[in-house]
């Protein structure tokens, strides 16, 4: 089993700002782990900073025991670590087949030189039989051919998620997936998280202000709160501890407890 | 089916053809298309008159540089203010090998690395930074090209150097149209192989470079070298197209011909051709080509008219003449066809209004706020 | 040493001259993210109109003539804002690079077909009388010219950190999208801003052909020359860019006195940027989530 994601006393602090201070978080093998928290609570640094976006003040991350807190995004990814961002950021210029092939990059397996003389069908292929196969796993097989500006931002938000899959990642993190889709869309994107996750054995951060989907998706959450972290534990911790309320929920709870 | 999909379902369902991504529409008519342009770039010469094999060889060296311009230009964003001073490499260091007897082929490939090595130079500092330090490095290379190594008596100096033409392996070069074959069978080599690594997984990469270099870090794609090895492939081209221009001439040019200007003009050659296609690079080398036999006749300068092509394609906004062809291809399909009206890759239910939605309110600013969620309602109804 | 000091003054006038171009090519930067390539060109073309339609074939006096040369230079600023770059400004960075690119080689080719590739000879509006400091003289003109640089960049703080204008283009190099929501006039102010740009480059034009003769070479270098200094302070920082301008000047003019072989002021150039480029690239990118 690999996929565990460890990060230890993760601080970053902006001129005169602590975005995060020492935050303690663990993602383990297999594990669905949610981060929630008020706005600006550090929730987005504190994912930049386990992804390499960001480059942290202090603290130190591991990921299957290896110490990766210094190298950057790209040799992150391919150590089998994907991400997705708040705002998806899709390759525009390029199809959802196009997009998804760019996951498959660090497994192609021709080199530039050959598959400039021609030499990479082979490759080629494999990939695209990957993709597709992942594609019909995430209900994009319809879209594959389309430009990826022309489709609604569910879709898009679905295209990200599956192009990180297809980079046969160990750990997944996703932020905020459900920013602008609605409860049921939502509910049904948090269902397809899981069952993938299940079924490819692949750990998952997950960034969400609906609060019913983390509740009912993740094994453990992170409450952070003024880049501090505020409580973790189960679903149901979560749900009786009573300065979570305070901080965040709310009335939120009760709505998510019906 | 996630959420969306039954949209595009609907739409796929009333026979409505999604279209591809830039990389992959209309295969079988670009086919066609390329095999009729190759066969007639083959014939011609052999039925024209002598003085136009000059010029012909002159826009196969032009599309040659065109190339390296739009791989450049097209797949990375990126411009090179010193384009200039690698064909003047080229053709400097080609004619001293030349005069070696060193052969033709091997020449080439020489001046090839010698281009993409010189490239590296520059393309190191300037290409891991973002935006446009890198254009600003390659107008200081060229003015210190054209100003002080050009002028060195070792690499051109004051006299000019004669420049044989060699044979390449079994092509006759003594003649214009020898020499235009010998460039288009490697203007051919380029084309391939450029062809070949834009629909594999470098072209995509550098797409994805040019869209989002955050999400290709994500994507474990180490972002500089695929920018400077482009640049030096670019750059190996360039300088392989001076070297046939040096033969052209068989005199190596004085290094005014090689200025930054020169570099601008170049510029023109994606523009009006294309960046978007590999073959907007042949357009823009014959724009060039013929442009000086052109503003002969008019008394002005040839700078002067490419300049201000070059303002009115790009103020046109077709992607030069072959994103214009392309426009007109799709606009003749679709009324053929009668296609219907679409947003994208969307057909509306109703075809009874086709008026594109209109902005009532802005709301902030996109993209919004961290964390922030923007909740619309849409109001149905007849507005009379 | 009384090199040196030739050398120093040479070297800090034609660096102020550089450096108001850099400024221009700044706050235009700023503005709307657009580096214009045109910047130098729109100096000359104004120096050339002076020269020949102002002053030759109008015969105006100096004055009138200068006041028309600056004119010029600030209709040509906005004229490239409001007719080239805007119409492409939605296709991104490259369309809007490769359309001041484009206005660059058209400025500069319209200069040849009108007037010749002559290089006009002009006397400077100030007197070339020498003034002895110390072991060295120095003209009144570059006095001049430095003065005026100063001047001149002094009232472009004053403006940009005092008045409407000022802030206006501040509030609109922040966030563009929030500035139009308040209800500035955004248009108008970058137009504004790129006619402030196209003046600053005539004024450093007018006095670069008195310093200097002008030609399409010296016209790439002045070009090369305030560009580099912009790059130098990252295209946002006009402190950086002043300085900038004024290294480059001092680069030209000690690499061309003490080591008088062609181009080499061109070769140490760009070398010095190549190594700003090597310094800023060392730094880790992490952190740089967008901007340049």
């Amino acid at each position: 089993m690999s996929g565990h994601l460890i990060g230890t006393g993760l601080t970053k602090r902006y001129a005169g700002l602590v975005a995060n201070d020492a935050v303690d978080i663990e993602v383990r093998p297999g594990e669905i782990v949610g981060l929630i928290g008020p706005n600006g609570a550090g929730k987005t640094t504190c994912f930049n900073c386990l992804t390499g976006a960001q480059k942290l003040t202090s603290g130190s991350i591991t990921l299957d025991g290896k110490v990766i807190t210094n190298l950057p995004a790209s040799e992150r990814a391919g150590m089998g670590m994907a991400r997705t961002f708040q705002q998806a950021q899709l390759f525009k210029h390029l199809s959802v087949e196009e997009n998804l092939l760019l996951g498959r990059h660090r497994h192609y397996g021709a080199s530039a030189l050959r598959a400039a003389i021609g030499l990479a069908g082979g490759a080629e292929r494999k990939a695209r039989d990957l993709v597709h196969s992942i594609a019909a796993q995430c209900g994009l097989t319809e879209v594959l051919v389309a430009p990826v500006g022309d489709l609604p931002f569910g879709t898009q938000r679905m295209v990200e998620v599956a192009r990180a899959i297809v980079l046969e990642p160990t750990v997944l993190l996703v932020d905020e997936p459900g920013a602008g889709m609605d409860s049921t869309e939502s509910a049904y994107f948090g269902a397809l998280l899981a069952r993938i996750s299940r079924e490819r054995d692949m750990s998952v951060l997950i960034i969400e202000h609906d609060v019913a989907m983390i509740l009912s998706i993740c094994d453990r959450i992170y409450v952070l709160n003024f880049g501090k972290l505020l409580a973790q534990g189960t679903p149901a911790d979560i749900r009786a501890n009573a300065e979570v309320r305070a901080a965040y929920f709310g009335s939120t709870v009760q709505e998510a407890a019906v | 089916m996630a959420p969306g999909v039954k949209n595009l379902k609907n739409a796929a369902d009333r026979g409505v053809k999604l279209t591809g991504g830039p990389l992959m529409s209309g295969k079988r008519v670009e086919a066609g298309g390329v095999l009729i342009l190759a066969i007639g770039l083959l014939v011609w010469p052999l039925v024209t008159p002598e003085v136009a094999h000059f010029y012909g060889s002159l826009s196969a060296i032009y599309a040659l540089i065109g190339l390296s311009l739009v791989i450049l230009v097209g797949w990375t964003g990126q411009i090179s203010l010193g384009h200039a001073a690698f064909v003047g490499c080229g053709c400097y260091f080609g004619a001293k090998l030349l005069n070696n007897d060193v052969p033709l082929v091997l020449t080439v490939v020489l001046i090839g690395l010698i281009g993409a090595a010189i490239s590296l130079i520059l393309g190191i500092p300037s290409l891991r930074l973002r935006g446009v330090y890198f254009t600003i490095a390659t107008l200081a290379f060229g003015a210190a090209c054209q100003q002080y190594f050009f002028t060195r008596s070792e690499v051109r100096g004051i006299a000019a150097d004669q420049v044989p033409r060699a044979n390449l392996v079994g092509i006759q070069t003594t003649t214009d149209r020898g020499l235009y074959y010998a460039v288009l069978v490697v203007l051919a080599i380029a084309l391939v192989l450029a062809y070949n690594t834009r629909r594999t997984d470098v072209g995509r990469v550098l797409f994805a470079i040019r869209d989002s270099e955050q999400a290709a870090a994500a994507m474990a794609i180490k972002i500089a070298p695929y920018k400077i090895g482009l640049f030096a492939a670019s750059a190996a081209l360039a300088s392989i197209a001076g070297l046939f221009y040096g033969m052209l001439f068989q005199a190596t040019p004085a290094p005014e011909q090689f200025s930054v200007l020169q570099s601008l003009f170049y510029l023109a050659m994606p523009v009006l051709g294309g960046a978007e296609a590999l073959l907007g690079a042949l357009v823009g080398g014959a724009f060039l080509a013929v442009g000086q036999p052109l503003v002969n006749l008019f008394d002005v300068r040839l700078f002067l008219m490419t300049s201000i092509a070059l303002l009115l394609t790009l103020l046109s906004g077709f992607d030069g003449v072959t994103g214009a062809l392309k426009a007109g291809r799709k606009a003749i399909a679709d009324a053929v066809r009668g296609e219907p009206v679409r947003y994208g890759s969307f057909v509306p239910h109703e075809e009874h209004d086709h008026s594109p939605p209109r902005v009532h309110a802005t709301v902030g600013e996109s993209p919004p706020p961290v964390g922030s969620v923007v909740r619309v309602r849409i109001v149905p109804g007849v507005r009379p | 040493m009384e090199r040196f000091f030739g050398y120093l003054v040479t070297g800090l006038a034609n660096g102020a001259i550089f450096a108001l171009v850099a400024l221009g090519v700044v706050v235009i930067y700023r503005v709307s993210r657009v580096i214009n390539l045109a910047q130098g060109a729109i100096g000359v073309f104004s120096a050339f109109v002076f020269h020949y339609t102002l002053m030759g074939d109008l015969g105006m006096p100096v004055a009138v003539a200068t006041a028309g040369a600056i004119l010029t230079g600030a209709v040509l600023g906005a004229g490239v804002e409001k007719f080239v770059v805007r119409p492409v400004q939605t296709r991104g960075a490259l369309a809007t690079l490769t359309a001041t690119t484009g206005v660059l080689l058209l400025l500069t080719e319209l200069t040849v077909q009108l007037w010749g590739p002559d290089n006009p000879v002009i006397a400077s509006v100030f007197p070339d009388t020498l003034v002895r400091i110390g072991n060295t003289g120095v003209t009144v003109h570059q006095i001049g010219t430095a003065g005026i640089v100063i001047v001149l960049a002094g009232g472009l703080y004053w403006m940009l950190a005092k008045t409407w204008v000022g802030v206006g283009i501040t509030a609109i190099a922040q966030d563009p999208g929030a500035a139009r929501i308040v209800g500035l006039p955004v248009r108008s102010i970058v137009t504004l801003t790129w006619a402030i740009g196209g003046a600053s480059a005539a004024v450093a034009g007018l006095m670069y052909i008195h310093l200097n003769s002008l030609d399409q070479i010296s016209l790439t270098f002045v070009l090369i020359s305030s560009l580099v200094a912009a790059a130098l302070g990252g295209f946002n920082s006009l402190p950086l860019a002043g300085a900038g301008g004024v290294a480059v000047g001092l680069i030209f003019s000690f690499g061309q006195g003490y080591q008088p072989v062609a181009g080499i002021g061109q070769l140490l150039v760009f070398i010095a940027l190549l190594g700003v480029l090597l310094v800023r690239s060392n730094k880790p990118q992490l952190d740089v989530v967008s901007e340049f």
